[in-house]
């Protein structure tokens, strides 16, 4: 009875470690996934969609009144992408937090938009986009999460 | 008692539910910019527009000025504009508005308040060419619908729907794809003058509309008498900053570093 109980002991532990191990080898990568699609500023960002499957291409300088750093434009399956870079992540979050909830006015600035506009934020970035495709749209929000501001 | 009680509470659902269907939402909810508005002692005030657009938007800047002095509260006059365009930069009392190839950078139009308070002191109506100078936007319908709308922007009016493709309400301050309507985009409608009236309806100890106080623009500041008060030294004693209260919010600063 002793050494069946202690087989059984045994055994349970034997099952225990080997499914430890298994969890353990199955943990390494969703860390480096995790680690890997960390977004913090714009080349994070572009590895980010790019391991999504996405076409990435440089674009343009882009300027908007409304907010401090110069712009890039990044082409997103062709579709432009506005990316404005900060020096840390709570000089982003003060300008994000002035964009109203619709994206219609960004503190005393009112916009009136070509088509929809969808704002997002990550580490020192805020990353917009005017438009409705919806690849485009789910693309930055499987990256970025959901959007904070726009419609 | 029990089916009194019932009863009571269903003659309550019944009447509100009356209620609800005799005095729906209404489209014409208050569409002010919170709280912003001009200060001024009196109504009507007349805001000046700063004209620093080209020859091809003249006229929609006319319309536009021409359609918003229909309102009660207040009036509006087309005058030089002080920048250019491409900076379209602010003046103290006024509204700049400006049109040049701002970029493909997602907006038609940008309207700018500056504000002490909700106090509007300055404000700018950017037209973006980038866009206008191509279809589907370069129609006058699109340039009375943007020009309008920036304009009432700069008033202290926030748009009374953003949906662009539903029906239009037949104001510039509703979002659309089709200006033109109908009905109509291009113009604003009585809801509008409305809202203007009500934001207009108190008045102010104090003024923001006009001119900077005078001596204020071109205010001699080599001199320290017209440096007004010294409101901080530097603890090593090098640097100091003055303010000049000039009176309704306008102030110079005047920061100096001591030669040894």
């Amino acid at each position: 009875m002793k050494y069946h109980i202690q087989f059984v002991l045994l055994l349970v532990i034997a099952i225990t470690v080997s499914g430890c191990a298994g969890n353990a080898s199955a943990t390494i990568s969703p860390t480096s996934t995790i680690e890997s699609a960390i977004v913090e500023d714009q080349a994070s960002l572009v590895a980010a969609l790019q391991a999504e499957g996405a076409a990435i291409e440089a674009g343009d300088p882009v300027e908007q009144d409304f907010f401090s750093p110069l712009g890039n434009i990044i082409k997103v399956n062709g579709a432009d992408v506005q990316v404005f870079e900060y020096e840390s992540a709570e000089a982003m979050e003060n300008e994000a937090s002035q964009v109203a909830p619709d994206g219609g006015s960004i503190g005393t600035s009112m916009v009136m938009w070509v088509d929809p506009p969808h704002f997002y934020k990550a580490g020192r970035i805020i990353v917009l986009y005017i438009g409705s495709d919806e690849t485009v749209l789910s693309l930055l929000e499987q990256v970025l999460g959901k959007q904070f501001a726009g419609r | 008692m029990r089916n009194k009680k019932s009863s009571y509470r269903s003659v309550l659902m019944f009447v509100l539910m009356l209620a609800l269907v005799a005095f729906p939402a209404s489209v014409s909810a208050g569409h002010s910019w919170g709280s912003y508005h001009w200060a001024r002692t009196s109504n009507p005030f007349t805001l000046k527009l700063g004209d620093n657009v080209t020859s091809t938007w003249d006229s929609y800047l006319a319309t536009t000025s021409a359609d918003w002095s229909q309102s009660t509260v207040l009036d509006t006059t087309i005058v030089s504009g002080s920048t250019t365009g491409r900076k379209c930069r602010a003046t103290a009392g006024r509204v700049e508005v400006c049109n040049a190839s701002y970029g493909n950078n997602g907006w038609l139009g940008l309207a700018s308040i500056w504000a002490s308070g909700s106090h509007i002191t300055q404000g700018t109506a950017k037209m973006n060419d980038s866009y206008f100078n191509s279809a589907p936007y370069n129609t006058p319908a699109y340039r009375n619908l943007v020009m309008c709308q920036e304009v009432g922007h700069t008033f202290g009016l926030d748009h009374q729907d953003e949906i662009q493709t539903n029906t239009n309400l037949g104001t510039c301050m509703d979002y659309t794809n089709n200006p033109s309507g109908p009905p109509s985009n291009e113009h604003p409608n009585q809801h509008d003058y409305d809202q203007l009236a009500t934001i207009y309806a108190h008045l102010d100890s104090t003024t923001t509309v006009g001119s900077a106080p005078a001596g204020f623009a071109n205010a001699d500041v080599h001199a320290q008498e017209n440096w007004g008060t010294k409101v901080r030294d530097s603890a090593d004693g090098r640097s100091a900053l003055f303010v000049r209260d000039f009176g309704n919010g306008f102030k110079i600063f005047t920061f100096v570093t001591w030669a040894k």
